[in-house]
């Protein structure tokens, strides 16, 4: 056993604790680390085996300890059913605007073809756009409507500024439409998470 | 250090009838087995549990301090105020023994693992080997 393999998955375990509540970690925590020393010092087989068994542990026991939690729990269900919902309305958004384009170009079907710059944006301005806004609520305490308005304003500026650099000599390149159609997405994704966020109970904002 | 969890004991539980909280989950069954026989900190009780199941339940940290929790809260285990061997041992180990409710909510959940063994038995599913 290396002791620098023992000394840094004891920093990650102890770093992956503050998953759990506060108070959860204030009375167990530095036993939880202590109990994960010993497995880590005493597994002869493989760390690998060890890793995969704990952090299927800590999921299942943080859920469980975030459910159970006398003030938050239904606060935490609210959150996560709140936050599947939307996740789920994004990809069903993407979904439904990547199949229209994919449509539309196979048939030419011009409703939807004059409609390609804005679907193209948002297909893959929400792709990433989403998970960004996603990832940096999760990890963390942010307004979530600014965060939005920076993420998808930066999302959606950096493929024009590319376009624009690299296709402008092409016969096919808009830039108007290329655009409207980026404007279009922006203020659909925006207004989306604006709208999402409206639906929001107070006592679940984070701390501005 | 004491876990302060004495003012949020369910203190009814240990006036409640053991039978009434049966069936254990499997984890605070195992725990409680551990600790059966003699006080323990808690990767003697995982130790134990994984030992005595031959590797086929190996309690997790979440899963075990989990348990734990609930386990105080509820009045089935206690911490003890002292180490038992304080100089030989770490002095960050916490170590836990069963109240007398949770001896008598162990021996309430044997014995009704006794009866189903006892039921399995005379329907012919246990060879006179595994009996």
């Amino acid at each position: 056993m290396s002791k620098s393999g023992y000394n840094v998955s004891t920093r990650v375990y102890a770093f992956l604790l503050f998953a759990y509540p506060p108070e959860f970690r204030r009375m167990f925590g530095s036993e939880m680390v202590q109990v994960f020393r010993d497995c880590y010092r005493d597994e002869n087989k493989s760390h690998a085996r060890l890793w995969v068994q704990t952090l299927v542990d800590l999921v299942v026991s943080v859920f469980r300890e975030r459910r159970d939690e006398p003030l938050n729990g239904g606060l935490f269900m609210n959150n996560l059913r709140r936050d599947l919902i939307g996740l789920a309305g994004c990809v069903g958004i993407i979904a439904i605007a990547a199949f229209l384009l994919g449509y539309g170009r196979k048939h030419e079907v011009m409703p939807i073809l004059s409609l390609g710059y804005v679907l193209d944006a948002v297909v893959t301005t929400g792709v990433i756009g989403n998970l960004i806004v996603f990832i940096l609520l999760k990890v963390k305490k942010r307004d979530p409507v600014r965060t939005a308005a920076c993420v998808f304003g930066i999302v959606h500026a950096i493929p024009v500024v590319l376009l624009l650099l690299l296709a402008r000599n092409n016969p096919s390149f808009s830039l108007g439409n290329i655009v409207i159609g980026y404007i279009v997405s922006f203020l659909f994704w925006f207004g989306l998470h604006w709208m999402w966020n409206k639906t929001v109970a107070p006592q679940t904002m984070p701390e501005q | 250090m004491a876990i302060e969890l004495e003012d949020e004991r369910e203190v009814v539980t240990k006036e409640e009838n053991p039978e009434d909280l049966l069936p254990l989950t499997p984890a605070m069954f195992h725990i409680l087995l551990a600790l059966a026989d003699r006080e323990r900190h808690g990767y003697d009780i995982m130790r134990e549990v994984d030992e005595r199941t031959e590797g086929k339940m190996r309690l997790g940290p979440g899963t075990l301090y989990g348990s734990i929790k609930r386990m105080l809260q509820s009045g089935w285990i206690e911490e003890l105020e002292e180490r038992p061997d304080s100089e030989s041992d770490d002095e960050r180990r916490r170590y836990y023994r069963l109240t007398d409710f949770g001896y008598r909510l162990a021996v309430a959940e044997a014995e009704r693992l006794a009866r189903m063994v006892k039921a399995a038995r005379n329907k012919k599913l246990l060879s006179a080997r595994s009996v």
